[in-house]
């Protein structure tokens, strides 16, 4: 068996093992599912060690002497204190940072491309695309209104016409993405009828 | 802001010390719609009247889906998307898992919640615990059902496939920032007869979800729809002030638009544009 690919018999292997999924849920797509999961989760738990806690603490703070990369330690350990009734209110706390991080770099970044999409719209009327344009963006946002009283004939006409125009959108990606699905799809086949010499 | 506007001229628009370019913009707009939020949840905290966020039709969706579980004597499977806590969709998503574990709770109908975030496992937890508690049954919260798959896409989403197989969910609930493994969960739902509802603002994953759900929130209404079922005056400042935000803005396409028509260029777009 000297020279016999076998990262590839196991890829291939587990890729038909998957796929057997698409028959019905059996013993086979059973052990490749829990073999993957695991894996998954392994990988997970060394790459986060080797490449967070490990430079953080060995490198970081006990070689260059950055103490305040205490401070983000301190928060990873107290998310663990939710295992300990008496003090698992504090494991709150590492969770509201990372929350109100979260909403507050959404929001500090989310302006500035969003008001080149505004001028973006800023086009003369004078051509059919320039109108579709127009009319989706100005009907879109109004589908999107949602403290605006719906009754109103405009809001109302407006909304209906905006929701055609995101059905139309929403068509178009999927399309999109149904045919990049396709091509992974043909991309692992190759992969497999390669191993198998059934194809070249 | 005004002033600003006024002020500019291309190619580039000064006012005094102030310099009106797209960063000056982006920062001004930034303050504005801080100062908004922050107004509008110090009304709604106080009981002030706020503009009332309008009844989406899809959030009846809830109570028919899990009705169905309950009848059937199926669990409901809740997935939160794959993003950390700190994503606004899972944000909004939390707001809506509390809604659907305290009807799950008054229901007596198990909920099976999948996690493919560590930080998402604790929020979901701690919420899903909270709804039992608000629901009056503290007893009928099993932490078991709250679960951690793995943090790696296609791992969480085979896992989530085995529970559809395993424990037939008769509902499956979808909302918060979903990618690739959207269709998976989707296509595995209607292939088990699962009535399904998702939403999700990732536009790429939009049309798996509306062609596949039984109902679908589009994008913003995944945060209207949170804040009108958790009533929490947060989330329901939040989402009015984004409505202000989208009329300013859709007064500026008309302004802007005019501006257009009129001068060959546009000092507004001048200003907006990076």
């Amino acid at each position: 068996m000297q020279g016999f690919d076998w990262g590839t018999f196991v890829g291939v292997l587990f890729t038909i093992a998957v796929w057997t999924y698409l028959y019905k849920e059996n013993p086979i797509w059973r052990v490749a599912e829990h073999i993957y999961i695991g894996l998954a989760t392994a990988w997970s738990i060394g790459y986060y060690f080797y490449s967070y806690v490990k430079p953080t603490i060995m490198d970081d703070i006990l070689t260059k002497h950055n103490w305040l990369y205490i401070v983000p330690v301190i928060l990873g350990l107290m998310m663990y204190l939710r295992y300990f009734p008496s003090v698992a209110w504090l494991a709150r706390y590492p969770m509201s940072f990372w929350v109100g991080y979260g909403a507050g770099y959404g929001l500090a970044f989310s302006f500035a491309p969003m008001l080149t999409w505004i001028a973006q719209t800023f086009v003369k009327l004078n051509s059919f695309n320039n109108i579709v344009l127009w009319l989706a963006v100005v009907t879109g946002l109004m589908y999107f209104f949602f403290t605006v009283n719906r009754e109103n004939a405009v809001v109302k006409y407006g909304a209906l016409v905006g929701r055609y125009f995101i059905m139309v959108g929403l068509g178009a990606a999927f399309g999109n993405t149904v045919l990049y699905r396709y091509n992974l799809f043909i991309d692992r086949a190759r992969y497999v009828l390669g191993f198998l010499h059934l194809i070249k | 802001m005004l002033g600003l506007l006024l002020a500019a001229d291309e190619p580039a628009p000064v006012l005094g010390i102030f310099w009106a370019d797209a960063t000056v913009a982006a920062f001004v707009a930034t303050v504005l719609f801080a100062l908004m939020v922050w107004y509008l949840i110090a009304r709604a905290r106080s009981g002030l009247k706020i503009p009332e966020v309008r009844k989406l039709p899809g959030l009846d969706a809830f109570d028919e889906a899990i009705g169905r579980a309950t009848e059937m004597g199926r669990p409901v499977h809740y997935s939160p998307g794959i993003s950390a806590v700190s994503s606004t969709q899972t944000i909004a998503s939390f707001g809506i898992l509390g809604h659907v574990a305290k009807l799950c709770a008054k229901y007596d109908t198990r909920l099976i919640q999948t996690n493919a975030d560590i930080t998402t496992y604790g929020v979901a937890e701690e919420v899903i615990r909270q709804a039992y508690l608000e629901a009056g049954r503290p007893d009928a919260f099993n932490a078991e059902d709250v679960r951690f798959l793995s943090d790696w896409q296609f791992g969480y989403a085979s896992g989530v496939l085995g529970i559809f197989q395993r424990e037939k969910p008769a509902a499956n609930i979808c909302i918060g920032a979903f990618w690739a493994e959207a269709l998976l969960f989707m296509e595995a739902g209607v292939n088990q007869g699962m009535i399904q509802v998702a939403g999700t603002a990732n536009n790429a994953q939009l049309p798996f979800f509306v062609a596949t759900a039984d109902y679908a929130l589009i994008a913003e209404e995944i945060y209207a729809a949170s804040a009108y079922l958790s009533k929490e005056p947060v989330m329901l400042g939040t989402v009015v002030a984004e409505d202000w935000a989208r009329i300013i803005v859709f007064a500026l396409i008309i302004v802007g638009t005019i501006l257009s028509f009129f001068q060959q260029k546009n000092w507004l777009g001048g200003i907006l544009k990076k």
